[in-house]
């Protein structure tokens, strides 16, 4: 029998964080991962945030820790029937020239595999190659798991940190596997390129970087965008849709990877070139307005990352939430075992963090999503915007121009109007206000 | 409108040799009696893991193609299908991923 004071199943971003802690305040402590090792089964955009990386390692990135290229902007790209509107935004704060990093994309089998190695390196253990396949409980109470070969490990605290499919939190009764409108799912091809290719098209300011390319389209994402991360010597091009949207008269996502290709300068940069990597996995995507959270906490046993829903349901950023929950799980789990109470009482802190850092990055994301695509509709942003551009390049006489750039402009004050005031929303912390009412 | 050129084995033949996989065992499972034939599975399955036969759907190919995303069973009106992750060390290996 194998007892630890903290058993984490998961050695994603989520279980990888939520070990270190643990193990550094000398908690003993041990994480599965089901690949044959951290990553191998993960996927994702990737674009990995400094703030919540420094969060587990201070002094984070290490000189050998495996990053691709720094994000130091991003273009929009909004289809309508008039075109294809291109809003560019680089940006003086994200220069890595004169300020710190913001993000870096990276390759997940390759960066979880280190991320892992830093909670060994704190004294946890890592066991790879094995599959959680239950739960094993005591007079209703978790207590700890099973592997598939039927090896039994126990502890004082759980901590599902196993992805979307979470095991843990469907078989200790959190939730069910999620339904089709609580989860999108995404497919990714990778194509290499030349450095220099890629530092013409998307590079930044500075050596290494780049900026992230987001397509909003009827024809290449219905329900979703599509989008494009430059590594060092690959793009990858992505795109995403709530499975409910795709049963809603949707085709395979890989349809719209072709369409997108077929339709932009994309297909003309790639034509030649074979994709090296096929790619897919889901992402827990919460459409419904989140009024009532998910239950995160219940006695002994924890839920974190994907496993817990915790992504944006706008941009499908969950890397920063799981990472920082990771930790806020293991510090609480600490807290508690050290008191001696692991019951769902002893967890609320925890669950609290989850009500403001969680929900507010859902409420945040529902509401710019719903502005983007409902309210304002990207194509009545593009549509004004273009035909400025073609009124320009079509009659070049200023009694032409000046009309129609104010009945096209003022079209587009009422959509700024709105989405300053999502701004001014967001700003206030509508966290606490949330977190205050559960 | 279903475009089947993205579907299946058309799927199959353009994602071939894109990713690595340790084949073990069967992990995707459909029961048949429960099967209405209404095709979301194989239309949507990013891995093109499954044939529709005599308006039946079969998973027959999961060993070499499943992308272990689990929503086949997620998008099955029918509750039909029942998705469970390989054996450790098994199933999809990913790299530039
Ligand atoms: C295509 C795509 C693009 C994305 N892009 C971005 C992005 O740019 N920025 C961002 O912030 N987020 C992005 N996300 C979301 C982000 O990847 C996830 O939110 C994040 O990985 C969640 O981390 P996690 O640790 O909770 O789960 P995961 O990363 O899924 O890790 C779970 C781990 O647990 C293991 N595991 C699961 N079940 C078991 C079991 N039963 N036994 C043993 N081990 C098990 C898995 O193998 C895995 O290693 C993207 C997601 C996708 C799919
Ligand atoms: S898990 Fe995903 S890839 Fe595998 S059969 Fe189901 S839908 Fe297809
Ligand atoms: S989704 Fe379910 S009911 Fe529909 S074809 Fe597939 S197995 Fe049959």
């Amino acid at each position: 029998m194998q007892t630890y004071d903290i058993v984490i199943v998961g050695a994603g971003p989520a279980g990888s964080a939520a070990a270190k802690i643990a193990a550094e305040q000398g908690m003993k402590v041990v994480f599965f991962e089901r690949g044959n090792s951290p990553g191998e089964k993960n996927a994702s955009g990737s674009a990995i945030e400094m703030h919540a990386a420094r969060e587990i390692i201070p002094d984070f990135p290490h000189e050998d820790t495996p990053l691709q290229r720094a994000v130091e902007g991003g273009s929009f790209w909004l289809q309508s029937e008039e075109g294809l509107l291109c809003l560019n935004a680089f940006i003086q704060a994200w220069s890595t020239e004169k300020n710190d990093v913001k993000a870096y994309t990276v390759y997940r089998n390759e960066f979880d595999k280190w991320w892992a190695e830093k909670a060994v390196e704190a004294g946890a253990k890592l066991i790879t190659k094995t599959l959680i396949s239950d739960i094993i409980k005591e007079n209703g109470k978790v207590i700890g798991v099973q592997t598939e070969k039927g090896e039994k490990f126990f502890g004082n605290v759980l901590i599902g940190a196993d992805g979307t499919n979470s095991k843990v939190a469907i078989r200790s009764g959190f939730r069910g596997p999620w339904k089709p409108n609580e989860v999108a799912l995404c497919v990714k091809y990778d194509y290499p390129l030349p450095k220099t290719t890629i530092d013409q098209f998307w590079g930044g300011f500075s050596e290494n970087s780049c900026k992230l390319d987001l397509y909003f389209g009827q024809s290449m994402a219905p329900a979703g965008y599509l989008w494009i991360f430059p590594n060092k010597e690959s793009i990858s091009i992505a795109t995403g849709t709530g499975l409910q949207e795709m049963l809603n008269g949707g085709e395979n996502l890989n349809y719209y990877i072709h369409q997108f290709l077929q339709h932009t300068i994309l297909g003309r940069i790639l034509k030649n070139v074979k994709p090296r990597y096929y790619i897919s996995h889901e992402i827990p995507y919460l459409l419904t307005y989140p009024t009532k959270p998910l239950e995160v906490c219940r006695d002994n046993v924890l839920i974190v990352g994907d496993a817990a829903g915790s992504v944006c349901n706008f941009d499908g950023e969950g890397w920063d939430s799981a990472v920082i929950g990771g930790k806020k799980a293991a510090e609480i789990a600490i807290d508690a075992i050290s008191d001696g109470d692991t019951s769902k009482q002893s967890f609320q802190p925890y669950q609290k963090w989850y009500n403001s850092y969680v929900l507010s990055n859902l409420d945040w994301g529902w509401r710019i999503g719903h502005w983007l695509f409902n309210e304002a509709g990207y194509e009545q942003l593009a549509n004004p915007l273009l035909k400025t551009f073609a009124t320009i390049f079509d009659h070049p006489h200023i009694d032409h121009i000046v009309p129609s750039l104010n009945k096209n402009l003022s079209q587009l004050l009422p959509l700024l109007g709105t989405l300053m005031l999502l701004g001014k929303l967001h700003l206030k912390p509508y966290a606490d206000l949330l977190g205050s009412l559960v | 409108m279903t475009d089947y050129e993205f579907v299946g084995e058309k799927l199959r033949q353009k994602i071939k040799g894109l990713f690595e996989i340790i084949p073990k065992q069967k992990h995707v499972f459909i029961d048949e009696v429960r099967c209405n034939g209404c095709e979301n599975c194989y239309i949507f399955c990013p891995g093109g893991c499954f044939t529709m036969e005599d308006g039946i759907a079969k998973a027959t190919h999961i060993e070499d193609f499943c992308q272990e995303c689990g929503t086949c069973a997620k998008i099955c009106p029918t509750n039909a299908i029942t998705y469970k992750e390989p054996e450790g060390g098994t199933g999809i290996i990913r790299r530039f991923s």
